[in-house]
């Protein structure tokens, strides 16, 4: 899950860009307005994460632009004044919620996993698959009620595949949502990363589809 | 200096002109009467004393002009002298002609009596002077010695006049003269009353107008249309302004340095995550410091009461009820608005919008499946509810709830001093907050503003 977080206070952006990759989300950082305006236009982000007093373009204009160029992906905007005005604003403009400065930033974690999960379509926090759950909160699989062992890399890719179960994942999609903008973007890794995981899951619930990319789960019927 | 005060102050000032310019009156009327009066008086009497003299010298004129020598040498008087007053007896009105030897002959007024007339020296002029008739009444003398053809004394002429007359006369000119002056000078103070009430009027408008600024009715004062007022009325205006200027910089700075103390505060709370002690109270400080600018921050940007139009308040309730359906989407709450389409209430919005959304983020919060947000206005008040079916508050700490700067409860989400930030709104607006349990079985926030 990749995760923009636009944030001027460097050290700030640090710290929330941490606390979401400890909890397994990869994340872009934005300074200013124009860098987030086009990073979000450009890039498939799972989430965003907005200060809305930024320098150049202010956060509102920001969402607003994302929004006009139909991005849909979720977005966490942060406030200082913590005015409702300012809140109402941000809704307006396509918000989904908002946390008042200064936060916790394992709150913000807590939003983004709950924002990613509903945009998803996912009303608990409890993913399951078959047999295969995801424990959002936790971070942990557990097949039968056994944890999973897997490394950050690899609870990434899995973890995008069970909030898009049942469809067909390109490795292009996979890439551009489990590495950073400025990660390794070596594509074979992928298929190194995808047949680790295989090997790890008791079940063959991981398929290839030749060309297309990979599924998790029975590929569902089209209605 | 309070505001109040210094408004009294400016009618104080109305008052004492007015009173000066009447007193200023008062002293020129009196002056005017007595100076006047005494001034009038005396001409007239001294006009009147004239007249009276020529009257009684050219009576002695024809009296002399009737007395002749007879041919035994004897005074003798042609005829009489034509005026009935010298025919009354004791009249006042005499005359007498006498010689070194006694008087010889007298008016029938004076009957058998006499007044002394000394020996005069031939003269052209008549000698006037005043004196008392033998009665004891004032009289008037002008008298003169003449030596008549075919004479050789002289022969002292005398007549008389009632001088009571003329004191009568000068009496009753006084007395109108009196009326005349007081009727005056009370025209001069009555004048310079409706002149002071008239012509200060305009300041007492410049008064009011200052009055209704400090309501926060008006922005500045308008131009009077009277020139003196008009340089006083700008003056006052840049005062406005400057304050205008000095609240706002105030307020603006307050609110940057909360606004700009957040972001490093947010920053030392992302760095003390470990769980030591000195963490723990480091995190607890922080979140002192927190509520401290969150309370004071709401307090710095409210705009308080004014002059604002009209705003809806089904359309915020419905704007913030969208906004926060769509944070806590999956708790799948039934939030009620039963808000009148037509109901609005004059405020600034973002303190109504801020009022408002933290009554019903709190229900948001607690409730468990249902809110209701009702709202009327009662004759003088705005009555906004927000109730919910969360666990309420314990009657012994909802006056707690929202006293300066309490959070309720810890570990909930937020600040936790949304209601407490409500009452401080509430309060800068004039009205109240009551927290009591809702029929829903939870909380029953209730907002009154008054209108």
């Amino acid at each position: 899950m990749r995760v923009l977080v636009v944030e001027d206070e460097v050290k700030l952006a640090q710290r929330v860009c941490d606390a979401l990759n400890a909890a397994g989300f990869v994340t872009d950082v934005a300074h200013d307005g124009k860098e987030a305006q086009f990073l979000g236009e450009t890039e498939p982000y799972d989430a965003a994460v907005l200060d809305l007093g930024l320098p150049g373009i202010d956060g509102l204009s920001v969402l607003e632009h994302w929004r006009a160029a139909q991005r849909k992906m979720p977005v966490l905007i942060l406030t200082a004044r913590g005015r409702w005005h300012e809140k109402l604003a941000g809704f307006d403009a396509g918000a989904d919620d908002y946390l008042t400065k200064p936060f916790e930033t394992e709150e913000v974690v807590v939003r983004i996993k709950a924002l990613i999960r509903r945009s998803t379509g996912h009303a608990s926090p409890i993913l399951e698959c078959g047999r295969l759950r995801l424990d959002v909160n936790a971070a942990r699989f557990t097949y039968d009620g056994e944890p999973i062992d897997l490394t950050a890399q690899e609870y990434r890719i899995l973890s995008f595949l069970m909030h898009h179960t049942g469809r067909v994942v390109s490795r292009t999609e996979l890439m551009e949502h489990v590495y950073s903008r400025d990660g390794d973007s070596d594509s074979n890794v992928i298929d190194v990363l995808i047949g680790r995981i295989r090997k790890k899951l008791p079940e063959p619930m991981l398929e290839t589809v030749r060309g297309q990319g990979f599924v998790l789960g029975r590929p569902r019927e089209a209605h | 200096m309070d505001k109040a005060s210094s408004s009294v102050a400016l009618v104080k000032r109305t008052r004492s002109i007015r009173a000066r310019l009447l007193s200023i009156a008062l002293v020129w009327a009196v002056a005017l009467a007595l100076g006047g009066g005494w001034a009038l008086s005396y001409a007239f009497r001294t006009t009147a004393e004239r007249a009276f003299d020529a009257r009684l010298t050219s009576l002695l004129f024809v009296v002399v002009g009737l007395v002749e020598l007879d041919e035994r040498g004897e005074l003798r008087v042609e005829r009489g002298i034509g005026d009935p007053q010298f025919e009354r007896v004791y009249s006042g009105w005499y005359w007498l002609v006498r010689d070194e030897e006694g008087v010889k002959l007298r008016s029938r007024s004076l009957w058998d009596l006499s007044f002394t007339v000394p020996t005069l020296s031939v003269s052209a002029n008549p000698t006037l002077w005043s004196e008392r008739d033998p009665l004891g009444r004032p009289i008037r003398i002008a008298a003169q010695s003449v030596v008549l053809s075919g004479a050789t004394r002289p022969v002292t002429f005398a007549v008389t006049g009632d001088l009571e007359a003329l004191h009568e006369e000068t009496r009753r000119f006084d007395w109108v003269l009196r009326i005349a002056l007081a009727a005056l000078g009370l025209g001069l103070v009555l004048a310079v009353f409706l002149q002071a009430r008239y012509g200060l009027r305009p300041l007492q408008e410049v008064a009011h107008q200052v009055e209704r600024v400090r309501k926060r009715e008006a922005q500045r004062l308008e131009e009077s249309g009277t020139r003196e007022l008009d340089m006083l009325i700008e003056e006052i205006n840049s005062l406005i302004e400057h304050n205008r200027r000095l609240v706002e910089r105030a307020r603006a700075s307050a609110g940057d340095l909360a606004h700009a103390l957040k972001t490093p505060l947010a920053i030392m709370q992302s760095a003390t995550t470990q769980d030591s002690p000195l963490a723990r109270e480091q995190r607890e400080q922080i979140a002192a410091m927190e509520r401290i600018i969150t309370r004071h921050l709401a307090r710095a940007s409210a705009a308080g009461p004014g002059n604002h139009p009209p705003v809806p308040i089904a359309s915020i309730v419905s704007q913030l009820i969208r906004g926060l359906n769509r944070i806590h989407a999956e708790r799948g709450l039934n939030v009620e608005s039963r808000v009148a389409e037509d109901l609005s209430y004059a405020a600034d919005r973002q303190d109504l919008e801020e009022m408002i959304g933290n009554l019903i983020e709190n229900a948001y919060k607690w409730a468990r499946h249902k809110i209701v947000v009702g709202a009327h206005r009662t004759e003088n008040r705005l009555v906004l509810a927000v109730e919910d079916d969360g666990p309420g508050i314990p009657e012994t700490r909802a006056e707690l709830a929202t006293e300066r700067g309490t959070r309720l409860d810890e570990s909930a989400p937020g600040s936790g001093l949304g209601l407490s930030i409500v009452r401080d709104l509430a309060e800068i607006h004039g009205g109240t907050v009551k927290l009591e349990p809702s029929p829903l079985g939870g909380l029953r926030a209730e907002l009154q503003l008054p209108t």
